[in-house]
C-alpha cells in the first residue's frame, strides 16, 4: 500500500467513526455525574440494591431551603416571596413554605378506631401490674396539662391513646409550626423552611441548571423585597450540581493549560506549530474512536471517562512528537518512508506496553475505570495508527532546519546528565536517596473512604449541618431491610428490632430512627394489647361505668365508651395507614411487593452498636452503601499492589522479546520513579488509595515508553532526547494538572502521574549502558 | 407537621414565666426578673379544673418545686401523681415533652422573647399587685388555647387557663417558701 492509499484509508475511517458519533450526539448522549456510578453493584442482594435505589430517589429528590431574618413577619415574607418566584420559574415539581393549617383530625380518623389496641410500651407494663379506673382517669386531671388533645376526653378517658399518638411522633429538631410555617428561632434569627421536590433526576444536567438559576432568580427577589434575609440550602442536588461545575472547570482548566503549555513547548522546540496541529489531529482522531468505542459499549459516558479522555491528549501528542523529531534529525535526506521506519520499532514497543496496561485496567470490575481503559486502549490504538499512515503523509518535504543544530542542545544535555547519573558518587546518592525514602514509605497509610470520589462543596455542607442540626434530620446512608414472608412477619421482626433501636436511643448512640411499625404495630402486638385493655379496663364494666360516674363523666359518655370497645375488634392494618395522608412521608419506608420495610436511622453516633444490634434477629439486615463500597475500595487496593507486580512482570515480558537480557535495565528508571512518588506520597501525607495505585500502573506503562524510545533512537539521540523530554513534559501537563483537580480521587491519580512521570523522564538515562 | 403537641405547652410557660430573667423595660419584664431572682421556689397549690363533658369540676391540691433545672408537679389529693419537667429537656416521652423542654431552657436561659414569640403579653397593675394576660400569637396555639391570665405579688399566685374549648384550669399558689 502506498502512504497515500493508507492515508485515505485512514480518513476515510475517521469521517465514518465522526459520522457515527454524530448521530450518537444528536441523539443525545446522556453524561453520567454521579460519581458512585463508576463504582459495581455493591449488594449481592438484588432486593437490598432495588431500596438503595429507591430511597436515593426519594431523598435525592428532596430540597430544603431555610430563609432566615432577624424579624418573624419580613422572614415570612422574604419565605414566601422565595418560594413564590421558585414556583413560578420552575425546576421544582412542588414548593412549600407555608404548611396550611394542620387537620387535627387526620390522626383520630385513622388510629382512634384501633386505638384499644394501641399502647405504649410503659402502659403496657402499668397495666399488666394492675388498674384503677378513678386513679388512672383522675390522673388525666390533676395535671397541669390539657385533659386530652388527641380525642375528647370522653372517649379516651385514661390517655392511653393520646400517649400512644406522642409516642410515635418523633421530636422535629427544633422546628414548630407558627401559623403554618415550619420555624425555629436560631441565635438572632428566625428561620423558615422551605421544601421543594425536584422535577427530575438530581443527577440530570438539565435539572441542575434549572434549579440552581430559579434558585439564584428566587433569591434575587427576596434579597430585593427583604434586604436582611439570608438563605441555606440543602439537597443531593446541588451538591451534583457544584461536582458538575467543578468538574467542568477541571476539564477546562486541564484541557486550556495542557493545550497551550504543549503548543509553547512544540514551538519552542520545533520552530513551527505545524507538527502540534498535526499531533492534535492524531490526539483528536484517538479521542474520536475512543468515545465511540464507550458510546457503543456503554451507551453513556462518565464524567471521569471524559476527564480522562481530555488528558489523552497528551499522551496521543507523544507519538507524533517522535515522528517529528526523527524528521528533524533526518534533515536534507529525510524520506515519509524512511521516518516511519525509524521510529516504528520504538513506537510499537511503547504502544504495545502503554496497551498492555490499559488492558490490565479494563479488568477491573469499576465500570468507570473499565470505560477509561475502553477509552484509552482504542484511542492509543487509533493515535498510533494515525501517526504511522496519515501522519507521513502531510509530511513529504525534509526539514530545512540543520539537524545538529535543531537537537545539539538536547544531545549535549542528555550527554552531560547521563554523565551525572552513572557518575562515580551515584551509587552513593542513590544509597542516600532511598534511606531518605524509607520514612515516606513507613508513612504511607490507606484509605478506603468511598468519599474520596465526591467532592463536596464545604459552603453546602456547611449549610445542610445547619439545617440537620435545626430539623433533627440527619439520615446517614445506613439503614435496616427488614423481610417477612407476609406483612405481619415484617412487622413483628421489625418491631424486635425497634425495641433494640431504642435501647441504643436511650443510650445515646442513636438520635432516632423511623420505622413503619411504629405507626402500626404487628397484629399479634395489637390483640395482646387489646386482650390485656379487655381484661385491667373492661373486664367489670359494672365498676367501671360506677367509678367514671364518681368522677364526673355522664352515663351516657361512658356508655358509648363500651360501645366504642366492643365495636373496635378489627386490627390497624398497614393497608389502612398507606391510604391516611398521614402516611405520606414514610411511605417509602414499606415494600408491599416484597414485603419488606426500612428502618431509618438518624443521628447514628456508635456505627458498630448499631450494627451489632441484628444479632439473633431473622431477616433483619444492616445496609450500608457507603459502608461497603469502602470496603470494595479496600478490596481493590489491596489487590492492585500486586496487579501493578503483575503489570510490571508484563511488561518486563514485552521488553525481553525486543531486548533480552538488557530488558531490565529499561524497567529501572520507571521502577525506580515509582518508588520515589511513594515515598513523596508518604511524606506529603497523601493516603494510599486504588486510584494512586492506579495512576503508578499508567506511570509504568507511559514511563517505559521513555526508555524506550531513548534506546530505540540513540542513532539519533539529540532528537530523541528531545523527543523524551516533550513527552514527558507534555505529560506532566496534560495528566499532572488533575492533581489540582477538586475530586480527590482525581487529584491522587494526578499525583501519582505528575511526581512519577517526572522522576521517569529524569531517570530514563539509567536506561542506557555505562558510557 | 401535626405532630406537635403545642397545647401542652403553655400551662409550663405559664408556670416558668416566674424563671424569666431580669430586663426591666416594662412591667412584664419587671415582674419576670423578680421571679427569676428565687432560685428555688415551693409551695403548695390548689387546682381546680372545669371541663364541658364532665359534670363537676375536679379539684385537686399538692405541692410544687421550681428551679433553675425545672418545675416538679406533685399532686396529694385526690389521687397521687408527680411530673417532672426538666430545663435540659431529659424528660422521657415523645414531641410535646421535648417541646416543653426546648420550652424550660430558653425561660431558664432568661428569653422572655421565645414567650413573647408565641405570645402577646398585656400587664397590668403594679409590681406589688400585677396581672399578665397571655393571648396565643400562633394559629396553632390558638386553636388550643383562648388565653392564659397570671396573677400575683411578691409571687406568682395564680393561673387561669381558657381552652378554646372553653374548658378551665385554675391554679392557686400559697405559703411560699424561698430557699436560696
Amino acid at each position: 500500500m502506498s502512504l497515500k492509499t493508507r492515508a485515505a484509508l485512514v480518513l476515510l475511517a475517521v469521517a465514518l467513526a465522526a459520522a457515527a458519533c454524530i448521530a450518537y450526539l444528536v441523539r443525545g448522549v446522556p453524561l453520567q455525574t454521579n460519581l458512585l456510578a463508576m463504582l459495581p453493584p455493591t449488594e449481592r442482594d438484588p432486593i437490598a440494591e432495588q431500596v438503595v435505589a429507591k430511597l436515593a430517589g426519594a431523598v435525592g429528590g428532596r430540597v430544603v431551603f431555610m430563609v432566615s431574618h432577624e424579624r418573624a413577619g419580613p422572614a415570612r415574607h422574604a419565605a414566601e416571596i422565595f418560594a413564590a418566584s421558585l414556583q413560578r420559574t420552575g425546576g421544582l415539581r412542588a414548593v412549600m413554605a407555608h404548611f396550611g393549617s394542620v387537620d387535627l383530625s387526620l390522626p383520630a380518623k385513622l388510629y382512634a378506631p384501633h386505638r384499644f389496641g394501641l399502647l405504649t410500651d410503659e402502659d403496657r407494663a402499668g397495666l399488666a401490674g394492675g388498674f384503677s379506673v378513678r386513679d388512672a382517669a383522675l390522673r388525666q386531671l390533676v395535671l397541669p396539662l390539657p385533659a386530652a388533645t388527641a380525642l375528647p376526653l370522653a372517649q379516651d378517658p385514661f390517655g392511653f391513646y393520646g400517649r400512644w399518638l406522642a409516642s410515635r411522633e418523633p421530636a422535629a429538631g427544633r422546628l414548630r409550626l407558627e401559623d403554618g410555617y415550619l420555624a425555629a428561632r436560631d441565635g438572632d434569627r428566625l428561620r423558615i423552611l422551605v421544601l421543594g421536590e425536584l422535577d427530575g433526576d438530581a443527577y440530570d444536567e438539565r435539572v441542575q441548571q434549572q434549579l440552581v438559576a430559579s434558585v439564584e432568580r428566587a433569591t434575587a427577589s427576596m434579597q430585593a423585597a427583604e434586604p436582611q434575609s439570608e438563605l441555606w440550602r440543602a439537597g443531593t442536588v446541588f451538591y451534583a450540581a457544584t461536582a458538575r461545575a467543578a468538574a467542568k472547570r477541571d476539564m477546562e482548566r486541564i484541557g486550556i493549560g495542557a493545550t497551550l503549555g504543549v503548543a509553547l513547548l512544540v514551538l519552542v522546540a520545533f520552530r513551527t506549530l505545524r507538527p502540534m496541529l498535526l499531533g492534535l489531529l492524531s490526539a483528536a482522531i484517538g479521542i474520536l474512536f475512543g468515545t465511540l468505542a464507550v458510546l457503543v459499549v456503554d451507551g453513556e459516558v462518565q464524567l471521569v471517562s471524559l476527564a480522562f479522555g481530555a488528558s489523552l491528549i497528551g499522551e496521543a501528542v507523544d507519538y507524533s512528537i517522535l515522528l517529528f523529531a526523527a524528521h528533524l534529525a533526518a534533515g536534507a535526506v529525510w524520506t515519509p518512508e524512511r521516518g516511519v521506519a525509524a521510529v516504528r520499532p520504538g513506537l510499537t514497543v511503547a504502544v504495545a506496553t502503554s496497551l498492555l496496561a490499559y488492558a490490565l485496567l479494563a479488568l477491573l470490575p469499576f465500570p468507570g475505570i473499565s470505560q477509561i481503559a475502553r477509552f484509552a486502549l482504542v484511542g492509543l490504538a487509533a493515535s498510533y495508527l494515525t501517526v504511522l499512515w496519515l501522519l507521513p503523509a502531510f509530511m513529504q518535504r525534509p526539514s530545512t532546519r540543520n539537524p545538529e543544530m535543531a537537537t545539539g542542545w538536547a544531545a549535549r544535555l542528555l550527554d552531560r546528565w547521563t554523565a551525572v547519573l552513572h557518575g562515580r558518587y551515584a551509587p552513593i546518592a542513590a544509597i542516600a536517596i532511598v534511606a531518605a525514602c524509607v520514612p515516606g514509605w513507613l508513612a504511607l497509610h490507606p484509605n478506603d473512604d468511598v468519599r474520596l470520589l465526591i467532592s463536596r462543596d464545604p459552603q453546602l455542607a456547611q449549610q445542610e449541618a445547619a439545617i440537620r442540626a435545626l430539623t433533627g434530620l440527619d439520615a446517614g446512608g445506613r439503614f435496616f431491610l427488614v423481610r417477612g414472608a407476609d406483612e405481619e412477619q415484617v412487622l413483628q421482626r421489625e418491631a424486635l428490632l425497634v425495641q433494640r433501636l431504642r435501647a441504643l436511643e436511650h443510650a445515646g448512640a442513636l438520635a432516632r430512627h423511623q420505622a413503619v411499625s411504629d405507626q402500626v404495630p404487628p397484629r399479634s402486638r395489637q390483640e395482646e394489647d387489646r386482650a390485656l385493655v379487655a381484661k385491667r379496663v373492661f373486664g367489670e364494666p359494672k365498676t367501671l361505668l360506677r367509678e367514671l360516674a364518681q368522677i364526673g363523666f355522664p352515663a351516657a359518655s361512658a356508655k358509648t365508651l363500651l360501645q366504642d370497645f366492643d365495636s373496635s375488634r378489627e386490627p390497624l392494618t398497614v393497608g389502612a395507614w398507606l391510604d391516611s395522608p398521614l402516611s405520606t412521608p414514610m411511605r417509602h419506608l414499606w415494600l408491599s411487593e416484597l414485603p419488606a420495610s426500612v428502618v431509618t436511622l438518624h443521628g447514628e453516633r456508635d456505627a458498630s452498636a448499631t450494627a451489632a444490634i441484628t444479632a439473633g434477629l431473622d431477616g433483619v439486615t444492616l445496609v450500608d452503601k457507603a459502608g461497603s463500597v469502602s470496603a470494595l475500595l479496600g478490596w481493590y487496593r489491596a489487590s492492585a499492589l500486586p496487579g501493578l507486580l503483575i503489570a510490571a512482570a508484563a511488561v518486563l515480558l514485552v521488553l525481553v522479546c525486543r531486548y533480552g537480557r538488557e530488558a531490565p535495565r529499561l524497567m529501572l528508571p520507571v521502577i525506580a520513579a515509582l518508588l520515589l512518588s511513594a515515598a513523596i506520597f508518604g511524606y506529603s501525607g497523601q493516603p494510599l488509595t486504588v486510584f494512586a495505585i492506579g495512576g503508578w500502573l499508567l506511570t509504568l506503562g507511559i514511563g517505559v515508553n521513555y526508555a524506550i524510545f531513548l534506546r530505540e533512537g540513540m542513532a539519533r539521540r539529540g532528537a530523541t532526547a528531545m523527543a523524551v523530554m516533550l513527552s514527558g513534559s507534555t505529560t506532566l501537563l496534560a495528566w499532572g494538572l488533575l492533581a489540582l483537580s477538586g475530586v480527590p480521587a482525581l487529584r491522587q491519580f494526578g499525583l501519582a502521574l505528575l511526581s512519577g512521570i517526572a522522576g521517569a523522564v529524569l531517570l530514563t538515562p539509567l536506561a542506557l549502558r555505562r558510557p | 407537621m401535626n405532630d406537635f403537641v403545642l397545647s401542652t405547652k403553655y400551662l409550663l410557660a405559664a408556670l416558668l414565666f416566674i424563671c424569666a430573667a431580669a430586663r426591666a423595660d416594662d412591667l412584664a419584664d419587671r415582674v419576670a426578673a423578680r421571679l427569676a431572682s428565687y432560685p428555688i421556689v415551693r409551695a403548695e397549690f390548689v387546682q381546680e379544673r372545669t371541663v364541658a363533658s364532665l359534670t363537676k369540676p375536679v379539684v385537686s391540691t399538692g405541692r410544687l418545686v421550681f428551679s433553675r433545672e425545672g418545675l416538679t408537679w406533685q399532686v396529694e389529693t385526690p389521687v397521687k401523681a408527680v411530673m417532672t419537667f426538666s430545663a435540659d429537656g431529659a424528660s422521657d416521652g415523645g414531641a410535646a415533652q421535648a417541646e416543653m423542654g426546648r420550652l424550660v431552657r430558653a425561660l431558664v436561659a432568661g428569653d422572655l422573647r421565645e414567650l413573647r414569640q408565641s405570645f402577646d403579653i398585656e400587664p397590668r397593675g403594679d409590681l406589688e399587685r400585677w396581672t399578665l394576660q397571655l393571648k396565643p400569637r400562633t394559629l396553632e396555639l390558638a386553636q388550643y388555647l383562648r388565653g392564659i391570665a397570671l396573677g400575683g405579688g411578691q409571687h406568682l399566685e395564680a393561673i387561669d387557663v381558657v381552652e378554646a374549648s372553653g374548658d378551665r384550669l385554675k391554679v392557686r399558689m400559697k405559703n411560699f417558701v424561698v430557699t436560696p
